[in-house]
Formats: structure tokens, sequence, C-alpha cells
């Protein structure tokens, strides 16, 4: 990305809600909320100024935190919610998904491709920079962060927690 | 955005044409309608995602179940993936090596006609 892009992401980010602070929302679980979440996290990537390509990874990879609270870190079902926190620095959006059950570490094994759960965790560690799960009594925080001048590159990710 | 699901059937094969977005929510509705085709004797199934917008875990996990319930009659799921965005999610699963991806429904169907 050019400087003068990088510049401009930078005053933007000074003057944008995100960089004044956080924008927190909370939500009831429930899957039918999903859609409305990743809505929401496309808007602030365009804030952000991300690409289609990484918006589109964005959503997918808080599609799959959110789902995840939602199925296993919701203990009281609709009762509980799930808590979404994005902040901006001008160089990376971070984006923290918290619920208030036991987040399913679930991974396919390796040498079955015909799971049929367990893709989460693989989708955000490559669509994501950097991935950290933060398991709690109170419940289980996965952050997600995406560079704002990164090519996105797969290879390059590192995961955390 | 919901998921429109939309089934015909050609020469035999049975065609499911989705619209919309894919997740937990919505992927039973897609659970569902693979298993009426199954149960009605269709086993060479096509899914054409080009119109999906989103689609995550879930909605893989539907498609391997799909499979796994076809297989057991020595079926095929074929899928049609012309976008990226979408191509790149089989990609990183790895799904890419368990289904024949093609990117019309055309080509699909004379895939199922020669094999």
């Amino acid at each position: 990305m050019l400087k003068r892009s990088l510049k401009t992401i930078a005053h933007r980010c000074k003057t944008c809600t995100l960089c004044a602070g956080e924008q927190m929302f909370v939500i009831k679980s429930e899957s039918a909320n999903l859609s409305v979440i990743r809505n929401h996290i496309k808007l602030i990537g365009e804030h952000c100024d991300l690409s289609e390509k990484q918006l589109f990874d964005l959503q997918v990879a808080v599609g799959e935190a959110t789902a995840n609270a939602v199925e296993h870190g919701s203990p009281l079902g609709p009762e509980n919610n799930v808590n979404i926190t994005a902040s901006c620095d001008g160089g990376a959006l971070t984006i923290v998904v918290k619920d208030e059950g036991k987040f399913k570490r679930r991974m396919p094994n390796p040498g079955i491709e015909m799971n049929f759960r367990g893709r989460g965790i693989p989708l955000m560690l490559a669509l994501m920079d950097r991935v950290t799960i933060d398991e709690a009594k109170d419940g289980t925080r996965v952050i997600l962060v995406k560079q704002i001048n990164s090519s996105n590159n797969v290879s390059n990710n590192r995961s955390e927690g | 955005m919901d998921l429109r699901i939309e089934s015909k059937e050609v020469d035999g094969i049975g065609v499911i044409v989705l619209e919309g977005e894919v997740d937990v929510y919505t992927a039973p509705k897609l659970k569902s309608r693979l298993i009426d085709l199954v149960d009605e004797g269709k086993y060479n199934i096509i899914i054409d995602l080009q119109k999906v917008e989103f689609m995550d875990s879930s909605g893989l996990g539907v498609l391997v179940g799909g499979l796994k319930r076809v297989k057991s009659h020595q079926g095929s799921i074929s899928l049609v993936v012309t976008q990226e965005n979408i191509l790149k999610i089989f990609r990183i699963t790895g799904l890419v090596k368990v289904f024949p991806i093609f990117s019309s429904e055309e080509e699909a169907i004379s895939d199922i006609k020669g094999s």
C-alpha cells in the first residue's frame, strides 16, 4: 500500500468513531443474529478501508467466532449474549468476540477430510493476521486481528492462545 | 439475508441452486433439501453456489454430510463455484480435493453423464 494511502487511513482513523475508543455491541445469542453481526462488521471494515477481499475474510472469521459463541458459548441459549468489540489503531482492525460459556476447540482430524465440523478455527487462522483464543471462567474471548495494509498472505498467519 | 433454495431435475440429476448466505442459521434448510433429494432417489446431485454470497463452516459440514449420504448409494455431489471468495473457503479447508468443482452447471452435468 502506498504511503499516501496509509496516511489517509491514519487520518480517517483519527477522526472515526473507532479510533476515539472502541465500538462495542452486545447481541442476543441467537443464530438468526449472525447475519446482522456480519453486516455490522462489514460496515466497520469498510470504514477502515479494507479491500473487498479483506472484508470477506473478516466476515468469515468473525462469523466463525460468533457462530461458535452462539452454538457452544451460550449455556442459557438466547438468554446469553455475545459481546463484540471493534477497535482500530490505523494499522490494524481488532475484533474481540466474547461469549458467556466454554469455547469448543474443535479441529478437524488432519487425515480425514470428511469431518462434518471443526473447520471454523482453521478458517479463522487462514483468513486473519492474528488469532488469539483466551479462555476464562466467565467466558471465552476470541481476538481477531486484520492488518489494514496487509495483502493477507495465507501463509503469513500465526496463532496464539 | 436469508438463503433461497431452488431444486430442479436435469436428465435425472438433482440440481440445487442456492442464493444468499449459508451459515448456522440457514444451513439446516440446505441439509433438509439434500435429505429430501436423496429420499426421492436422486443420488447424483449438483449444487450451484454461484449466487452464494457467504458460506461458513456449518455450510461446509452440511455439504460433507450430503456427500456421505449419496456416497452410500454410489452417488456424487458436484459443485458449481465461480466466485473466488467462496472457492477460497473450499481451498483453505481442503474440500477442493473432496468435491469436483465446475464453473457451470453444464460442465458439471456433462461430467456426471460421462462418468
